[in-house]
């Protein structure tokens, strides 16, 4: 078969011009081809974020303060005194920024900072049980799909339709009355936390199973966990960071929530949700700093967080322009 | 539809009873229990105790409890009984011989604490709960959507960006810390609204007695004043967060329908700006908002646990957390076996909501 | 083919009466994360009562955003048109109505079909519904008359049953029937003017062809002008009087469509007529028009075309050339081949693409 070849073009024109690519000004819109990787991507679109550099550095305000915060202002214990049913508590002075507490006169700005300490150890490790937990599901079952699929998802739905009514009717039975249940606590909130990521992780694993270059790997012949390991699980940590860092925030509110209601962790570590379920007491007769630092810490805590969800979240959007 | 429906409620019933069973089993194999409340008084002997066991039927295994929590075993005889004393299998009804409790003969028991009924116990305490989160319901879905609405058609004006900032403070802050600061703000210090209650004792009888009725008939405007003076609070402090969260959603949702090709068409058709965005796109937006509501109505009810206790407000909540601190186990899985049936039934309604607003989903 | 009207100097006069649709200097821009994109850099062309006219180029090249222009459907804020742009329609300026006044023309005396039928169609409405409520909103008639006229429309483009299929909903009709009701729809209040964006892109080859034989036979019995946009040369040919060919936000070439398709005088004209594989062609290799479209943010600065063009020389890298009278006729190319400087580059040219065009039929006979 003879190659047909286009014949040079008329006399004026070069015989390569034809052939090679162009040079000059203008040449360079032809390959534009920088190519960054994911992570430096992701990087770049999370700085154009404002709201979610500001969470960063709030959040890295709040853990600073968490972790030197108690070195400076320890918890001490503070003896009881016989007017302590009828002390209000002093409101916020130079001495003592955030107030003190009513009852046992104690510097609220130091329960801030221990709670603090408390509450995000508790916040960071229970959502890590539970993202393991529910990766590990959610990827067996996303995978392999089929019997254990379906089976594990009932356990999930079931899990699922007990209420957090639930979580706290658990604690209150098993570990009330414990004398250092930070850990039990912690435990609690993992596991029955890990729900959400699992169907997530699962959902996820679905789509990328059906990718091609899946299809690619296993045509050559790599195995079932290299798989799992290497080629789907790095396309889907992005979601699973995303939902991890939300995950935080709603334990700290978790534990505060059963904090107040009494069933959480013993006053005698300080959290932000016991000091909150204490400060109740003398509401009434006017002590609002009491109630209204350890919640502000709280809120400055979540929203920090999902102001750097939010971020992240479109920091990994493939979808979202450069 | 219909068949649709009856299938999901056949598919509920093993679901339910399973978690039956698992609420069953946690709540009785920790150590503890309805004695707990003996545990420091000396007075109490031991064979006090033993009666108490035996009358109350905890001194049975717990496979049997369930049995005659279920109404399959006759609680008078001992062990596993699944004849009546007069031959016929214990499950059917009393009428016929069959025994009078349990769930099949629809009788939650009776509260180790007060010995009341449970089902009159939990009745009595459900309509200030459904007052409550009836009005909180209403109110939430109308400001969630009417804040997301706005926000998403005046984007990145001003009211956008504040309803943006106050969605992110709702959604980090505790429902109860919201409850106490208003409570600090409106009942302490300007004291304008009143903080517990239902009622106000000074002007009426308690709420739900028949003498509360007797005075609601005399004087219908005071009374209805009362009651929504003390909703307030409890009211706001229940949704806020919850229309933080929705409206945010609603407004995203209405981003995204207003996005789409349908919308330049209608736009390309001359059609106003109210008619495309109230008649296409709302349309369109409510379809996701609308499941996402059925699915968080359970949540009414944990925030109401929180509220009714801040608020001392006569509801399931405030049942629920005295009975968990009593282990007062009849009323404890009556309640929780109310509200898992209300998850369900919140689930189903969610999809089959889905598949009345939008035609394209066939069941 | 209407004389190009140089628009500055007629700013502010209607064209002749004949004339429907005029767009003068229509300069559209996007404002974008990383700059300001030019994405309709001043166009001008026009339309006669009745005709139709087609506007071809490839993706990115701006055509879909003229007629979002003329139409009025860009959100102003990422989208800005220049203020000396103007837009001339049946004797009104339309680009600076107040927007009540656009909305009236929209769907009325003017309308469009979008390339997406499956997507273009509220899904919770149907259709009769979305038809009825265009001719209720420009007509002041009764609910019943509306939805009468619905099912008419229905029945105009094809529809079989159209009084029970009135009720459907969208997503109970396949891509060519919303297609066909997306027609329908547009024909509904009787425009004057009907732009078609792509309507047959997104279908099955089959149903295209049905779909144009439609839109044709439409077009000639209501006599309404027809702005058909397209990539394909082959629809082109055989719809419009009419071609204005883009490249890069700017006019390349408009003529009548022999004269462009037969005879073309732009080079990328002429690249897109050889790229287009024929049977003939057996056993060659696919010609394309080397290089890739220009970036936006990056454009060559002077010819736009200057660096896939196979005629291009050191004045194209210098200066950018006009939309260039070629012969006597309404012709204009967008080349400095028509001009005295490259007088003596045109014959070559021309010749060369004629070789291009026709090496297919040279190898045929080798073949034998």
């Amino acid at each position: 078969m003879t190659e047909s070849r286009v014949p040079a073009p008329g006399a004026a024109a070069q015989p390569d011009e034809i052939e090679r690519v162009p040079d000059g000004p203008g040449a360079d819109y032809e390959i534009d081809l920088r190519s960054l990787s994911q992570l430096e991507l992701a990087w770049r679109k999370f700085r154009r974020h404002r709201l979610a550099l500001i969470g960063l550095g709030l959040f890295a305000v709040i853990v600073v303060a968490a972790i030197v915060g108690p070195f400076l202002l320890p918890f001490t214990p503070v003896p009881p005194r016989p007017d302590q049913i009828v002390y209000t508590g002093r409101p916020p002075s130079l001495a003592h920024p955030f107030g003190e507490t009513g009852g046992l006169q104690a510097d609220v700005l130091m329960l801030v900072l221990n709670g603090a300490r408390t509450s995000l150890f508790l916040g960071v490790t229970s959502m890590l049980i539970g993202v393991v937990i529910g990766t590990i599901v959610g990827a067996v079952a996303g995978y392999l799909g089929g019997f254990i699929d379906n089976l594990l998802m009932r356990i999930v739905d079931i899990m699922l339709s007990l209420p957090l009514l639930f979580v706290i009717l658990v604690v209150a039975r098993f570990f009330r009355d414990a004398k250092d249940n930070v850990w039990s606590i912690i435990l609690v909130f993992g596991l029955l936390g890990w729900m959400g990521v699992s169907r997530l992780v699962r959902s996820l694993f679905l789509s990328i199973r059906e990718r091609e270059f899946i299809e690619a790997a296993r045509a050559v012949g790599v195995s079932d966990r290299r798989i799992i390991f290497r080629h789907i699980l790095p396309n889907a940590l992005s979601p699973i960071v995303v939902a991890a860092s939300l995950i935080i925030a709603g334990n700290i509110i978790g534990e505060a929530f059963i904090s107040f209601l009494g069933f959480g962790i013993n006053p005698s570590t300080p959290t932000w949700g016991n000091v909150l379920s204490n400060s109740l007491t003398f509401i009434l007769q006017g002590n609002w700093w009491w109630p209204f630092f350890p919640g502000f810490a709280i809120i400055l805590t979540v929203l920090a967080i999902n102001f750097i969800g939010d971020g992240l979240r479109d920091a990994f959007d493939p979808r979202s322009r450069e | 539809m219909a068949k649709y429906v009856a299938r999901r409620l056949l598919q509920a019933i093993p679901v339910i009873i399973g978690i039956s069973i698992v609420i069953y089993a946690i709540l009785l194999s920790a150590p503890g229990g309805p004695l707990a409340k003996f545990a420091n008084n000396p007075k109490v002997t031991n064979e006090q105790r033993a009666k108490f066991m035996a009358a109350w039927g905890l001194d049975q295994p717990i496979p049997v409890q369930y049995c005659r929590w279920m109404g399959f075993c006759d609680p008078n005889q001992p062990g596993v009984a699944l004849l009546t004393k007069s031959g016929v299998p214990n499950f059917l009804p009393s009428g016929i011989g069959g025994g009078d409790n349990g769930m099949a003969h629809l009788s939650l028991g009776f509260s180790i604490d007060t010995g009341e009924d449970v089902g009159l116990l939990i009745g009595r305490a459900a309509l200030p709960t459904l007052i409550l989160a009836g009005t909180a319901l209403i109110i939430w879905i109308l400001l969630a959507v009417l804040l997301g609405v706005v926000a998403a058609v005046k984007r990145y004006s001003f009211f956008d960006q504040a309803a943006t900032v106050f969605s992110y403070i709702g959604l980090a802050m505790p429902t109860f810390w919201l409850g106490i600061m208003l409570i600090i703000l409106f009942g302490a210090t300007l004291k304008w609204l009143p903080v517990s209650g239902m009622i106000d004792s000074r002007l009426s009888p308690p709420f739900g007695t028949g003498e509360y009725w007797a005075y609601f008939g005399k004087a219908p405007l005071t009374a209805m004043v009362d009651l929504l003076r003390h909703l307030i609070l409890p009211v706001c402090t229940l949704v806020a967060v919850s229309i933080a969260g929705d409206s945010r959603f609603v407004r995203a949702s209405m981003l995204e329908a207003l996005g789409q090709d349908y919308v330049r068409t209608a736009r390309a058709k001359g059609l106003s700006n109210r008619t495309v965005v109230f008649r296409h796109a709302l349309r369109n937006a409510l379809l996701p908002v609308v499941t996402n509501i059925a699915l968080e109505i359970p949540f009414l009810f944990s925030g109401a646990l929180v509220t009714e206790s801040i608020f001392s407000w006569p509801g399931i909540g405030r049942l629920t957390l005295r009975t968990i601190q009593s282990f007062d186990y009849s009323v404890l899985m009556g309640i929780l076996m109310i509200i898992a049936v209300l998850v369900v039934l919140a689930n189903l309604l969610a999809d089959v909501l889905y598949a009345v607003v939008d035609p394209r989903i066939k069941y | 083919m209407t004389e190009v009207i140089d628009a500055g100097s007629m700013r502010g006069v209607p064209p002749p009466s004949d004339v429907l649709l005029d767009v003068r200097n229509m300069r559209t821009t996007f404002k974008v994360m990383d700059g300001v994109v030019p994405a309709v850099d001043g166009i001008s062309f026009s339309l006669k009562r009745g005709k139709t006219i087609g506007i071809v180029g490839e993706s990115g090249s701006g055509k879909s955003v003229t007629a979002l222009t003329i139409m009025r459907l860009l959100d102003i804020p990422p989208a800005q048109i220049d203020a000396a742009s103007e837009v001339w329609f049946d004797g009104r300026e339309i680009l600076g109505l107040p927007i009540d006044q656009m909305r009236r023309i929209r769907g009325n005396d003017m309308a469009m079909i979008f390339q997406e039928p499956l997507t273009s169609l509220n899904p919770v409405f149907t259709v009769g519904d979305q038809i009825a409520e265009q001719v209720r909103t420009h007509k002041k008639v009764s609910k019943k008359a509306a939805w009468d006229r619905a099912i008419e429309s229905l029945g105009l483009v094809g529809i079989p049953s159209p009084e029970r299929r009135v009720t459907a909903y969208p997503h109970e009709m396949s891509g060519g029937m919303r297609q066909r009701v997306m027609i329908a729809m547009a024909l509904s209040c009787e425009p004057k003017l009907l732009i078609a964006d792509e309507p047959t892109t997104a279908l099955d080859v089959t149903i295209q062809a049905q779909i144009l034989e439609l839109l044709k036979s439409i077009q000639q019995r209501t006599g309404s002008a027809l702005m058909l946009i397209t990539h394909d040369l082959g629809v082109v040919a055989e719809m419009v009087d009419d071609v204005v060919v883009m490249y890069a936000g700017e006019v390349v070439e408009h003529g009548s469509v022999e004269e462009v398709l037969v005879e073309p005088r732009d080079p990328y004209t002429m690249g897109l007529l050889e790229s287009i594989p024929s049977v003939e062609k057996r056993g060659g290799r696919l010609s394309a028009i080397k290089g890739v479209v220009p970036s936006p943010f990056n454009l060559p600065p002077a010819c736009r075309f200057e660096p896939r063009c196979p005629y291009a020389w050191e004045l194209c890298r210098r200066v950018a050339p006009a939309l260039n009278q070629v012969g006597t006729g309404g012709r204009h190319a967008r080349c400095h081949l028509h001009t005295p400087d490259g007088a003596t580059r045109l014959r070559p040219a021309l010749d060369t693409h004629r070789v291009a065009l026709s090496a297919g039929r040279l190898m045929s006979t080798d073949q034998g």
